[in-house]
């Protein structure tokens, strides 16, 4: 045991005796972790709001189902729910998504009765809309600093219903849990939103709370309860819905994780030309290691501790450089790649979360990297002759 | 072309042995032969009485480890001070810092460099760095000490301080095996092989 350590200590004391090469090596290590890192982190925290927005919703999320997908469902609908057994709450939500401003910003506009708006959603400036008060709406900071939009500001009549065009004005904006709401939201009263989609009587969804373990039996007594000719239902509990949430998220992480491979195998390739600097002084040291005594697997010993450090190292500063550049930094630059509508800046605080799993897979690509520029050449010299090696 | 043809000798147990001859005849592949850092293409060299040419990595290391190497080019590792690299041939064998420590300052001392050990090799002379590398080929306390011109463009006080640790150490029953045209250390020699492209072409035994 005392043998091994000694010779791992060898490994530790190389860091300092090739300080050059180990410097560069250890940057371009963490040069090629800082944005995966960062990304996993943005990706870790949007999947954690995301999750956060479904277990604070509803239990139920009711719509109808047309050609087998979500369509429409007529307000009739609230009526047959309301009465059955285990149902506390039944609120009928729009939820539709348009362009706003010159530059057709993308936005999505939820109108729900203005005393269920969403309890994370807090107005720092204004108020919330007024129930009968059309076309009143509350926006997300992002969105109103990106459409420079202020409190009080009105809006061009940017739709047509059967009824015509109205102004719209803006008489709150909000700060929310979920930062990616401030980005997109527009918050508006039932009828407004119905007005504004030319829906009149029909909801996208309707939220059903239910009492604890009622969900199952709800959902069949909902069946029930308004199927018909015209609607067939689509009842989908909270769980399926964590389910089938973060797809998009994983989607986007995919694309981001496929970008990162073909970066990584690029890096591979640089850090085998940093870690070739001095690649002869390493190989003739391994002769002599060799040539005096020391065993191919110890001189590999001694190369994996050094490889391991300096993964270490590597990981550690892309760690640290990861958190400053999501918190202190606010994802600058990466954020919109996660983030529809953030741009390279977020006003918003970039949702993200540094977990040991992202931290460890990194270390693991680490010392890939890493391993693939030192230990394979340090296997080389070191299964090489001798005297070969030290030449 | 063969570095070395047709040779066979044996290098008897206590024994002092010289090999000389002129340059490019083959002295340094000879040693490296014996002290198995080459493989032969033909023929083999035994150890103790065990063929080694055929040996696996790890066999022929533990053989090297009973044997100290002096290089004609010293063969010192540049970022290590000269402690270090006296003693980095025993970490491997389990030796503590401590003991590592002692060998080196006793041995370093013996060779007039009690002053340098935190030096680089890069500071010292070639004759300093020559006694370091004699330093660590003797402080495993080797069975043999092969060493291919030790005393060769040295500062004749170096050779001397080199010959005489040499001798002193077969005093002691350590098999010495050396390429050297220094009549210091021929002159010590039991037996003188000279050796001549490639071959053994006159064997002296001389008294020791």
């Amino acid at each position: 045991m005392g043998r091994f350590l000694a010779i791992a200590q060898t490994g530790v004391a190389s860091l300092a005796l090739h300080p050059l090469r180990n410097l560069v090596t250890a940057i371009a290590v963490t040069v090629l972790l800082l944005p995966f890192l960062a990304g996993l982190a943005i990706a870790q925290g949007i999947e954690e709001q995301a999750e956060a927005s479904i277990r604070f919703g509803s239990d139920l999320y009711v719509t109808r189902e047309e050609f087998g997908r979500n369509a429409p469902i007529p307000l009739a609908a609230l009526d047959a729910i309301r009465p059955l057994e285990g149902v506390t709450k039944v609120v009928p939500r729009i939820v539709g998504a348009m362009t706003l401003g010159k530059d057709d910003e993308p936005v999505v506009v939820v109108g729900m009765p203005v005393s269920e708006f969403p309890a994370e959603v807090r107005c720092i400036q204004g108020r919330l809309p007024r129930p009968g008060k059309p076309n009143e709406f509350v926006i997300g900071t992002e969105l109103a600093r990106r459409l420079n939009l202020k409190l009080g500001s009105r809006i061009l009549p940017f739709y047509h219903n059967d009824r015509g065009e109205s102004i719209s004005v803006i008489v709150g904006v909000f700060e929310a849990d979920a930062p990616i709401w401030q980005a997109r939201l527009i918050l508006t009263p039932f009828e407004t939103a119905a007005d504004l989609f030319n829906e009149s009587g029909r909801a996208t969804d309707l939220l059903v709370w239910c009492r604890p373990r009622y969900e199952e039996q709800l959902r069949s007594a909902i069946r029930h309860a308004i199927v018909s000719s015209r609607v067939r239902p689509r009842i989908t509990t909270r769980g399926e819905l964590e389910a089938l949430l973060p797809r998009d998220l994983l989607h986007r992480a995919g694309i981001f994780n496929l970008h990162f491979v073909l970066v990584f195998t690029v890096g591979i390739l640089v850090v085998l030309v940093t870690s070739g600097i001095g690649l002869s002084e390493r190989r003739r040291e391994i002769g002599i290691l060799k040539a005096t005594g020391w065993q191919t697997d110890e001189v590999l010993l001694r190369a994996f501790v050094e490889s391991s450090l300096l993964s270490l190292a590597g990981v550690s500063l892309a760690l640290v450089l990861a958190g400053i550049w999501l918190k202190v930094l606010n994802g600058y630059g990466i954020a919109g790649l996660f983030l529809t509508g953030a741009d390279l800046s977020p006003a918003f605080a970039v949702p993200s979360r540094l977990t040991p799993v992202p931290a460890l897979l990194g270390f693991v690509l680490s010392f890939a990297l890493v391993t693939s520029g030192t230990l394979y050449s340090s296997w080389r010299a070191a299964s090489a002759t001798t005297l070969e090696a030290m030449r | 072309m063969r570095a070395v043809d047709g040779v066979s000798l044996a290098v008897e147990p206590g024994s002092f042995t010289a090999v000389v001859g002129p340059s490019g005849s083959g002295k340094t592949t000879l040693l490296a032969l014996l002290g198995a850092l080459e493989r032969p293409t033909h023929g083999d060299v035994a150890f103790d009485g065990r063929a080694v040419g055929k040996f696996s990595d790890a066999e022929r290391t533990r053989i090297r480890r009973r044997m100290g190497f002096i290089f004609q080019s010293f063969a010192l590792v540049p970022r290590l001070s000269v402690w270090e690299n006296v003693t980095y041939p025993l970490i491997p064998r389990g030796i503590p810092r401590s003991e590592r420590l002692r060998r080196a300052i006793e041995l370093l001392t013996a060779l007039g460099l009690a002053d340098r050990l935190t030096a680089r090799p890069e500071e010292l002379s070639g004759g300093e760095q020559q006694r370091v590398a004699v330093a660590r080929a003797l402080a495993g306390d080797p069975d043999v000490v092969i060493a291919d011109e030790p005393t060769s463009n040295l500062d004749p006080e170096s050779a001397e301080v080199i010959a005489r640790l040499l001798r002193d150490r077969h005093a002691r029953g350590t098999v010495v095996l050396v390429a050297s045209h220094d009549q210091r250390l021929i002159a010590a020699a039991g037996r003188v092989y000279q050796m001549a492209r490639g071959r053994i072409v006159d064997e002296q035994a001389t008294a020791e």
